[in-house]
C-alpha cells in the first residue's frame, strides 16, 4: 500500500489510528501492538500477498538467531554459527531477490554462457527491512551495550511498523522498541497529532504535487533523449534532482508525520541535502540513516580512519561501492556509488591539504563549493536515473547537441497535469508559468527555506497552517488517480 | 490556536471539500457512471475512454457502434436512419479487443440486449495488440465496485470535465453528440504528406504467429457473441485506403494479412448471430483508391462510414461460406496490382 493512495488516506490509516488508540485507551497494550503488527503486515501484503511469506520468515529467523546469540548460555562457537547463519539468511535473500539476475546476466556476458535469468519480482523494501534486521543481528552478536532481548512481538513491531517498512528510514531497535513500550506515548496527544498531520501533509505535497510533476518532465525527457539539446537536458537533469529529493524526503516526512500522529518519533532521514557545501556534508544530510548504517557496520569495522590516510580512502571507496550496490542491481548504481566515493576521497584530501572547509570559513569558498557540489549531484543523478550507462552517456552527449532538438516549451508543458492543468483552466496565465514557478519553488525550498522536518519539529498551530494543511491534503487526494510509486521503494 | 482546534478545523475543511466535490461529481456525473444528465442538461462527450463505460451502462439505446478509431467516424444518426431505434457510439481510439470486451460485459448486463452491434474487425485490430495484454481503459470505471469509484470523485481530470459540461450547458454551447469525435477528410495531399513512415523489415513476419495472435484476440470476443444470441453482431473489414495497402506490402505484411482475413471470416461465420462484411466491389475499390475520402492513410471520412452503414443495411458485401474467399482474393489482387507510383511518385 502506498501512503499516496485513497485506501491509505481514507480507510487504512483512520482505522489503524482508531484501533491503536482504542486498544491502548482500554489498557490492552499487547492487543494494540498485535493490532499494529497485523495492520503493518496487511499494509505490506496489500502489494502482493506472497511478500508476507518473505517478511514473516525473515522476521522469525532473525529473531531466532538473535535470541540464540543473546542467550547467556550460548557458547562462542554456537554464537558464531548463529551469526553466520543470520548473515547468510539476510545477505543470501537480498542477493537472491535483488542481485541474482544481475549476477547471472554479467556472467553470461563475460563468459558467453546462457544461464537462464529467474526474473524474480523484487519484494518491496527488502533492502530496508534486511538492513534494519542486520543491524539488530550484528548488535546481538557483539552484545552491544544498547542491545536487549526483546519479546517477539516487540521485535516484529520494530521491523514491520508500516510507516518505515518499505522505504525507510533505517531505524534501529533502541530508537523504536522503547517508544512502543513507553506508557506516556499510548494515549492520543493533540499536540503530536496536529504536528504529525501537518508533517504528513507537507510530505504528501512534496511527493504528489512537486516530485510527481517533475517526474512527468523527466519521463518525457528520457523518452526523447536523442532530441533534447543542451537546454532541455539541463532542465531534465535539474528536474530529476528535485524529483528524487522531494519524492524520497517526502516519503520520509510522511513516515515521520504518521509516527508523530501515533506519538512515535521516526528517525529523521533528511536535513536539506542540497544545502551541502561538499559531498561529505551531503552524505550527512541525505539518507542519514543509511550513512549511519554504513559508518557503523562497514566503515568502522574496516578500520575507519584509524589505519592511515591511504587505508581511509580505500575504506571510503568500499563503503560507497557497497552503497551503490545497495541502491540497485545495475552498473549505473555501482558507477554512481564509486563517483560519490571518489568525490568523498577528493574532498577529504583537499580539505586535509588546505583546510578550506574545516578550518577556513570564507563566504566565497562556501558559495563556490556549494555550486560545485550541486553541479556534481545533478550530473551524477543522471547516471542514477538512467537505465544503463550507455543511456547516461547519451544523455550527457545532449549537452553538446546544438541542432535538431525539441522545443523547451513543449517539454515544460509536459508538467502541466492534474492540479496544475486544472488551475490553468481557472487562471488566465500561460501554461509554462506553473512549471517555471515549480522550478523556482523547488530550488528555493530545498536550498533556502526551512525543511519539512524543521517545520514539523517546531510546529505551532495556526489558522494559516490549518488552511494550508487542508488545502494541500485536498489537492493531493484529488491527484491520486494514477498514483505513482515512490522512487526509493525498490532499493 | 490550540492543537485540538487545529485538528478539528483542518479535518472539517478537508472533509467539507471532499464531500462537496463528491456531491458535485455525483450530481453532474460527467462520466455518466450513475445516470444520464439531470436538470435537462445535455451530455457533453469529451473523452471516449472515460465516458463510454457510463454511456454503455446508462444511456438508452438498442444499436451499438463498437470498435476502435476505424469506427469513430460513424454517426449514430446514420445507423438510426438505416436500422431504426436509438444508436450509441462506443468506438474508442486505440482500443483493443480487451477494451471492447469490457464494454460488451456492460452491454450484456443490460435488461434489454441491443438489436445490432456494429464492429470493425480487421488485421489491424486483431494483430496490433497482444491478446494477453491488459485493457487500456481505466478499469475502475468499467466495474461494479463502488469503492474504487473514489478515483472518479476525487480527480482533477473528471472535476474539470464536470465543470466544462456545466459551463457548456449554461452557455448553450454543447456540441452535437452525433458529431462527437468525428474527423473530416483532409484531402489527398494532406493524407500523402501525413502518412506514417514505412518500417524497414528484413524478413516477412511469421504467419503462424499472426494467426495465433488474431485467434487470441477473437477468442476475447466470442463469449459475448455466444452470450447475446438475440443481438446481431455485424462485423466489417475496414476499408483502409490504398496508401495503407502500400504500407502493408512494403512492410511485408501481405502474407500475414492474406492468412488472417479468411481465418477471421471462418471463425465468425460459425455463429448464427454474426454477419461479416467485406467490400471489394468496384464502387468500394474506387473509394479506397481516392485519398480525398480519407482523414489519413487508414481512416475514412464520415461520408464513407455512412456508405458502409447503408451497405450493411442492404447486406451488400455480406460474406457467406461460398463467397468469402473470392471477395478477399479480389481485394488483395486489386491492392497487389495497384499502380502506387502514380499515387505517390
Amino acid at each position: 500500500m502506498l501512503f499516496n493512495s485513497y485506501i491509505f488516506i481514507l480507510a487504512f490509516f483512520p482505522v489503524v489510528l482508531i484501533g491503536y488508540f482504542g486498544f491502548n485507551r482500554f489498557g490492552k497494550y499487547t492487543a494494540a501492538k498485535v493490532f499494529l503488527v497485523l495492520a503493518s503486515l496487511f499494509f505490506y501484503g496489500y502489494f502482493n500477498r506472497w511478500y508476507l511469506l518473505i517478511i514473516v520468515s525473515s522476521v522469525t529467523l532473525n529473531y531466532a538467531f538473535s535470541k540464540i546469540m543473546l542467550d547467556g548460555r550460548t557458547g562462542t562457537g554456537a554464537r558464531r554459527l548463529a551469526f553466520a547463519a543470520a548473515l547468510t539468511v539476510n545477505v543470501g535473500s537480498l542477493f537472491f531477490f535483488k542481485y541474482f539476475d544481475f549476477f547471472i546476466g554479467n556472467v553470461n556476458a563475460v563468459f558467453g554462457t546462457d544461464w537462464p535469468l529467474l526474473h524474480i519480482l523484487l519484494p518491496l523494501g527488502i533492502s530496508f527491512f534486511t538492513f534494519q534486521q542486520l543491524s539488530y543481528v550484528i548488535d546481538s552478536y557483539r552484545r552491544d551495550e544498547k542491545i536487549s532481548a526483546y519479546r517477539f512481538l516487540d521485535y516484529a513491531l520494530f521491523v514491520t511498523y508500516f510507516p518505515q517498512l518499505i522505504a525507510g528510514p533505517i531505524v534501529t531497535h533502541d530508537e523504536m522498541v522503547p517508544q512502543f513500550a513507553d506508557p506516556g506515548r499510548k494515549s492520543f496527544n493533540a499536540e503530536n497529532f496536529a504536528a504529525g498531520l501537518y508533517g504528513f501533509a507537507l510530505g504528501l505535497g512534496k511527493k504528489v504535487i512537486v516530485a510527481d510533476t517533475f517526474g512527468l518532465l523527466v519521463d518525457a525527457g528520457f523518452e526523447k533523449l536523442s532530441a533534447l539539446g543542451p537546454v532541455n537536458a539541463f532542465l531534465v537533469m535539474l528536474a530529476y534532482t528535485f524529483q528524487i529529493y522531494f519524492d524520497f524526503s517526502g516519503y520520509c516526512d510522511m513516515a515521520i508525520g504518521i509516527g508523530k500522529m501515533m506519538n512515535i518519533d521516526v528517525t529523521v532521514n533528511f536535513n536539506s541535502p542540497y544545502r551541502a557545501v561538499n559531498i561529505i556534508d551531503f552524505w550527512k544530510r541525505w539518507h542519514i540513516t543509511l550513512t549511519r548504517f554504513f559508518t557503523k557496520y562497514v566503515y568502522i569495522p574496516l578500520g575507519g580512519n584509524r589505519k592511515g590516510e591511504a587505508r581511509t580512502y580505500v575504506n571510503i571507496l568500499i563503503v560507497f561501492l557497497v552503497s551503490g550496490v545497495w541502491h540497485g542491481a545495475n552498473w549505473t548504481f555501482i558507477v554512481w556509488g564509486l563517483l560519490h566515493g571518489l568525490a568523498q576521497v577528493l574532498t577529504r584530501a583537499v580539505d586535509r591539504a588546505t583546510g578550506i572547509w574545516s578550518k577556513r570559513k570564507s563566504r566565497i569558498i562556501t558559495v563556490v563549493s556549494w555550486l560545485f557540489t550541486f553541479a556534481f549531484l545533478n550530473l551524477t543523478w543522471v547516471i542514477f536515473r538512467a537505465d544503463s550507462l550507455s543511456q547516461a552517456r547519451d544523455f550527457y552527449l545532449q549537452f553538446f547537441n546544438f541542432s535538431d532538438h525539441m522545443s523547451g516549451t513543449r517539454l515544460l508543458e509536459s508538467m502541466v497535469s492534474g492540479g496544475f492543468e486544472f488551475a490553468g483552466k481557472l487562471l488566465p496565465v500561460s501554461a509554462v508559468v506553473f512549471p517555471v514557478g515549480l522550478f523556482v519553488f523547488a530550488f528555493a525550498a530545498s536550498v533556502f527555506m526551512k525543511n519539512a522536518g524543521e517545520r514539523t519539529a517546531r510546529f505551532r498551530p495556526g489558522v494559516g497552517k490549518s488552511v494550508f494543511t487542508a488545502a494541500t491534503l485536498f489537492w493531493c487526494v484529488m491527484s491520486l488517480t494514477g498514483v505513482s510509486a515512490f522512487l526509493y521503494w525498490n532499493f | 490556536m490550540k492543537s485540538k482546534k487545529f485538528i478539528i478545523s483542518t479535518l472539517s475543511v478537508l472533509l467539507a471539500g471532499l464531500m462537496l466535490t463528491a456531491g458535485l461529481q455525483i450530481t453532474a456525473d460527467p462520466l455518466f457512471q450513475y445516470h444520464t444528465p439531470w436538470f435537462g442538461m445535455r451530455p457533453v462527450l469529451t473523452d471516449e475512454r472515460y465516458q463510454y463505460a457510463g454511456v454503455a451502462r446508462n444511456f438508452e439505446y438498442d444499436q451499438v457502434i463498437l470498435g476502435n478509431s476505424f469506427c469513430e467516424n460513424f454517426r449514430p444518426s446514420a445507423v438510426e436512419n438505416a436500422f431504426g431505434g436509438t444508436a450509441v457510439k462506443l468506438a474508442v481510439s486505440g482500443s483493443t479487443t480487451k477494451d471492447w470486451a469490457l464494454l460488451l460485459e456492460i452491454i450484456k448486463q443490460r435488461a434489454e440486449p441491443p438489436k445490432n452491434i456494429f464492429c470493425n474487425i480487421d488485421p489491424y485490430s486483431v494483430l496490433s495488440t497482444d491478446p494477453q495484454a491488459d485493457a487500456t481503459v481505466p478499469g475502475y470505471l468499467y466495474d461494479r465496485n463502488l469503492l474504487n469509484d473514489v478515483g472518479y470523485f476525487y480527480n482533477f481530470g473528471t472535476l474539470s470535465i464536470a465543470l466544462d459540461a456545466i459551463r457548456q450547458n449554461l452557455a448553450g454551447t454543447v456540441p452535437d453528440v452525433d458529431a462527437a469525435f468525428l474527423r473530416d477528410a483532409r484531402g489527398k495531399e494532406a493524407v500523402i504528406n501525413s502518412r506514417d513512415a514505412i518500417d524497414v523489415v528484413e524478413e516477412e513476419p511469421s504467419t503462424p504467429d499472426a494467426l495465433a495472435r488474431a485467434s487470441g484476440n477473437l477468442e476475447v470476443l466470442l463469449p459475448y457473441i455466444e452470450a447475446m444470441p438475440e443481438t446481431e453482431f455485424r462485423f466489417f473489414f475496414t476499408p483502409v485506403s490504398i496508401l495503407y495497402w502500400y504500407k502493408v506490402r512494403e512492410e511485408k505484411n501481405t502474407g500475414c494479412w492474406r492468412a488472417v482475413f479468411p481465418m477471421i471470416c471462418e471463425t465468425l461465420m460459425e455463429y448464427p448471430n454474426v454477419r461479416v462484411y467485406l467490400w471489394s466491389d468496384d464502387e468500394m475499390l474506387g473509394i479506397i483508391s481516392d485519398l480525398d475520402n480519407y482523414v489519413d492513410e487508414a481512416h475514412c471520412s464520415p461520408e464513407v462510414c455512412g456508405i458502409m452503414v447503408r451497405r450493411m443495411r442492404e447486406d451488400t458485401g455480406l460474406l457467406s461460406p461460398e463467397t468469402y474467399r473470392e471477395k478477399i482474393d479480389r481485394l488483395f489482387e486489386y491492392a497487389d496490382g495497384f499502380d502506387y507510383a502514380s499515387l505517390i511518385g
